[in-house]
């Protein structure tokens, strides 16, 4: 789907901030 | 640092921001999508809690019945509750002004999952179109922080996104639509207590076209209420909130998700009267920063910005859902707050604006294992109000050391 270069590539940030929201994501349909 | 790893993110390349965006949405959608599933087979009631948007769904069927100001009534809108549910109920009070049951009464038309469809769809996508043509290149940085606040509006099917839409719309077209603005800020009629503040602001930029857009909308709005639900409508929307203020005197509603000073004096044991007193001081705070920011701040944007970010501070009736708003504030303050505040400000106001908008719903989770427990549910600690106040602490900082940078070049 998402072809990045090099300079592009998730980094440790990118992939944290993306685990917080597919988490809160799951919390909200697990909860609500 | 927060700061740092967020703000990088606008000068990321176009593929990657969108990536950004798209994982985002994938997450609404997947909320939204899997809600509506749980209301197909299941109905708005599970496990004796009822979610929010059943009372939107209940009045809007009122309205068609022709007994929607019963729905004021509180034992009344529990046995319609009780009816729509096959005896289930759940503390829900119904206190919007008659224009909100209006404008959801073609909902009614709609089996309880496709109503909820259709106006998380409608309202949501309103909001983010608003979001984006005010956030622009900090677009990414502010969904990410609103996220949790997005996402618990969805999860209840709550009114959040119409309301940020509204006040969205009334920022952008300030200055060159003034009447469009006016008109969106009438709207907001429907919950009155969260446009107070940019109210104010309109009054304090004199900004008298808006104001006259607006109060000719609340007037015409009020008159087609009139029409079609009868005079008495107002004397039972009036009831319905004096009977709603001696449930939020009482404790009853959950405090842990309420955004405000008197929702966290509440919850931390004070008395009505010292929560109270308490939300007084926050209110004049608010005023009085929204104040300092037009006469001293950077720009009007940012101006404007405050005046949002307070419209959640005035009232002690307000919720984490209600939160979408804080997401319109952040887009309008960030260009001139990321110039005037430090990397550690910054920060703390992004974590906190996160916080504030997940901190309910982790309660949530957390109280879920014991649901019968109502007394722990109201006196959980509530945390959001504070939250808030420290962001509008920072923003008064950003206030003063621009006014004083003005002080050294004068």
């Amino acid at each position: 789907m998402f072809r990045f270069k090099s300079a592009e590539k998730l980094n440790a940030a990118d992939v944290f901030i993306l685990a917080a929201i597919a988490a809160f994501a799951s919390i909200v349909i697990l909860v609500c | 640092m927060l700061a740092i790893a967020l703000e990088k993110i606008k000068d990321f390349a176009p593929l990657k921001r969108a990536a950004y965006v798209r994982v985002i949405l994938a997450g609404f959608a997947a909320i939204v999508l899997s809600k509506a599933f749980r209301f197909f087979e299941h109905g708005f009631w599970e496990a004796g809690q009822a979610t929010d948007f059943a009372a939107f769904h209940i009045a809007a069927q009122r309205v068609w019945l022709g007994d929607v100001e019963l729905a004021y009534q509180f034992q009344w809108f529990m046995k319609m509750q009780a009816e729509a549910s096959a005896g289930a109920t759940g503390f829900m009070p119904w206190t919007y002004p008659p224009q909100f049951a209006l404008l959801l009464s073609p909902l009614a038309l709609l089996p309880g999952w496709a109503a909820y469809l259709l106006f998380m769809a409608v309202t949501l996508g309103a909001y983010l179109a608003t979001l984006r043509e005010i956030a622009k290149n900090n677009l990414e940085l502010v969904l990410i922080l609103t996220f949790p606040a997005i996402a618990v509006t969805i999860g209840g099917g709550q009114n959040g996104f119409l309301t940020g839409a509204l006040i969205g719309l009334t920022c952008i077209n300030v200055e060159r639509r003034p009447y469009l603005s006016g008109i969106a800020l009438g709207a907001m009629i429907i919950k009155p207590h969260l446009a107070i503040a940019v109210g104010a602001y309109m009054l304090l930029a004199r900004r008298w076209s808006v104001i006259a857009a607006a109060g000719l909308t609340i007037i015409l709005t009020s008159l087609v209420c009139t029409i079609v639900f009868g005079l008495s409508i107002w004397g039972a929307w009036l009831e319905g909130v004096r009977e709603s203020a001696s449930f939020l005197d009482e404790g009853r509603y959950p405090l842990f998700r309420m955004i405000s000073t008197y929702a966290m004096l509440r919850a931390a044991g004070g008395s009505s009267t010292i929560a109270i007193w308490g939300q007084a001081v926050a209110t004049c705070f608010a005023l009085g920063t929204l104040l300092l920011s037009v006469v001293r701040g950077p720009s009007s944007r940012f101006a404007l910005g405050v005046a949002v970010l307070t419209s959640l501070m005035i009232s002690p009736y307000a919720y984490d859902y209600d939160l979408p708003i804080a997401g319109v504030a952040l887009a309008l303050l960030l260009p001139d707050f990321s110039n005037l505040a430090t990397q550690r400000e910054r920060s703390l106001t992004y974590g906190l604006l996160a916080f504030a908008g997940g901190y309910g719903l982790l309660r949530t989770a957390l109280l879920a294992g014991d649901p019968g427990d109502s007394a722990g549910r109201s006196l959980a600690a509530s945390v959001s109000g504070p939250a808030l106040l420290v962001v509008l602490v920072l923003v008064l900082r950003a206030i003063l050391r621009q006014a004083h940078y003005q002080g050294l070049e004068g």
